[in-house]
């Protein structure tokens, strides 16, 4: 599969997860619609159909929805402030009287030879984090917010072109807008969740009061789903995830036209973590403990995270690799 | 009720068109600007390169004056020494002889040799580091200008996109990739690095 079709089928994924949770969130308005209002009181998948077919208002389902819709617009209108602060980032284009390393300069030339790569545009901000670990992130997603941060570890430990691949990993992640994804299925997810745990209280409480064997059905459905829908949600968006890093690897390979760097450059990052993993459990940190990079940013933005499961941001480096066209020893 | 399906399907079909309309336009200006993006980049190319090189050039010449500066006085020094006292010379040889013999060299060398801090090298590799980029920057530009003329090509031959230029002839547009002529190519392939 070449970068182009593996964009194309990981855009397919990303709507069938948006698809997903509209259609959870109507399911958990309707049957709170129901409980309300049981139009057919016998039968539950008729009741549904007709606040479908707008026989009756539904209305629990038009709020849940305006609300998701009112997060969204907000989201993108006023956007937020991505700014990093603190001894541990450092500000690396812009810099006014400061002075830059040589390989601190070739970090600013490389995020600049990739946004012109992208056809950007505009030059996202620039900063190195001070670990050793090797790791890179980028949030944002316009002039205003877009930013790419590397550590000091992975600008000093991978060569010119490795880390062009990193760079362009992360451009790839600021021009397919997947701050703004998370931000919306995080919206959509907590406004899921939010409304069905109320509603399952309500119905927990009010319980078995009238309304035929529809709504006891409707009531019964919310209360389970409330146990679920976290897990399942979960699930959804490490799949997303999972799918935009597969994207963003495709998206280096296009802007640089070259997939050896980029495997190289996953290669050394890895055996690095595994370095630092033993290191710190060495050191007496506890394991479950393991400070992360760019905690305030989601997983899925850096370059890099342990992963193998349908309960990780990252695919796992191998078949990382394998959908770069490389391979691995195990 | 027939009525409003088919108003139905007027709207949703004017929408359609007006977006993909929109998305044409948005992707021509695209190949338009990153064309010029390559004429910025030759132009930043042509004056970074001629203000670094010679930039670079002046410090070299610079250190060169400083190097020979050091050695002249050096032996000045020695041949003040030695005319004004005969012991000097004497001494010298001697410190000659412990220098060859292998002990204290270093440290001797290090007191007697202290050159200014000298930073040509430090230069040459900024102005390495900044052929790449530069160049890279040239190299990418040229390959977004080829990414954009292809995003718009596909989109120009896909249906149901296709039927939008149809209709309004303003968006079709013919793109050239930008590439080596013939002749270049040959040329290029034919050319070897050498020392």
């Amino acid at each position: 599969m070449n970068f182009r079709e593996q964009i194309k089928a990981n855009n397919r994924k990303t709507k069938l997860v948006i698809a997903t949770f509209i259609i959870i969130m109507c399911i958990v308005g309707l049957l709170a619609d129901v409980v309300i209002n049981p139009i057919y009181p016998d039968s539950l998948s008729m009741s549904m159909m007709a606040f479908l077919r707008l026989e009756a208002f539904p209305y629990v389902t038009a709020v849940v929805t305006s609300i998701t819709i009112l997060g969204v617009f907000i989201i993108t209108k006023f956007g937020h402030k991505l700014m990093l602060s603190g001894s541990q980032y450092k500000r690396l284009d812009n810099v006014d009287g400061g002075t830059l390393s040589a390989e601190e300069i070739a970090v600013v030339n490389m995020v600049e030879e990739m946004s012109i790569s992208a056809g950007m545009g505009y030059k996202p901000k620039v900063y190195i984090m001070e670990t050793q670990e090797m790791n890179a992130f980028a949030a944002g997603w316009n002039e205003g917010n877009a930013l790419v941060a590397v550590t000091r570890g992975l600008m000093l430990n991978l060569n010119r072109a490795e880390q062009q691949a990193v760079i362009a990993h992360e451009i790839g992640h600021i021009i397919h807008g997947d701050s703004k994804l998370t931000l919306y299925v995080g919206i959509m997810a907590n406004v899921i969740l939010t409304f069905t745990n109320i509603f399952a209280h309500i119905a927990w409480f009010i319980g078995g009061k009238g309304g035929g064997s529809a709504a006891n059905k409707a009531r019964l459905l919310i209360i389970v789903l409330n146990l679920v829908l976290p897990i399942i949600t979960q699930i959804l968006y490490l799949y997303l995830s999972r799918s935009r890093e597969y994207m963003a690897d495709a998206a280096a390979v296009k802007l640089i036209g070259d997939n050896q760097a980029m495997i190289d450059a996953l290669k050394k990052i890895s055996g690095n973590h595994e370095e630092m993993k033993y290191k710190r459990k060495s050191e007496g940190h506890a394991e479950g403990k393991e400070p992360k990079i760019g905690d305030n940013f989601r997983g899925a933005a850096n370059i890099f995270e342990t992963g193998d499961s349908i309960f990780s941001t990252h695919p796992s480096i191998k078949n990382r690799i394998e959908q770069l066209g490389g391979h691995i020893e195990e | 009720m027939e009525l409003i399906v088919i108003l139905v399907i007027a709207v949703v079909l004017a929408g359609w068109f007006i977006l993909t309309y929109n998305k044409f336009v948005q992707m021509i200006e695209a190949v338009t600007n990153s064309e010029k993006e390559i004429s910025v980049q030759l132009d930043r190319r042509g004056k970074v390169f001629d203000s670094l090189i010679s930039a670079v050039k002046k410090y070299m010449d610079h250190e060169q004056g400083v190097f020979a500066k050091v050695t002249e006085l050096r032996s000045q020094a020695k041949q003040g020494n030695a005319l004004k006292d005969g012991q000097a010379h004497q001494a010298e040889d001697e410190l000659s002889k412990i220098i060859s013999s292998g002990e204290l060299t270093s440290s001797l060398n290090l007191t007697m040799e202290a050159y200014p801090e000298l930073k040509a090298n430090e230069n040459m590799q900024q102005l390495q580091e900044e052929i790449v980029s530069t160049e890279n920057k040239l190299t990418f530009a040229k390959k977004a200008f080829n990414n954009a003329i292809e995003a718009y090509n596909v989109k120009l031959k896909s249906i149901p996109d296709m039927f939008v230029p149809a209709i309004a002839s303003s968006l079709k547009k013919d793109f050239e990739y930008w590439s080596l002529n013939d002749e270049e190519v040959e040329q290029a392939e034919a050319r070897r690095v050498e020392f």
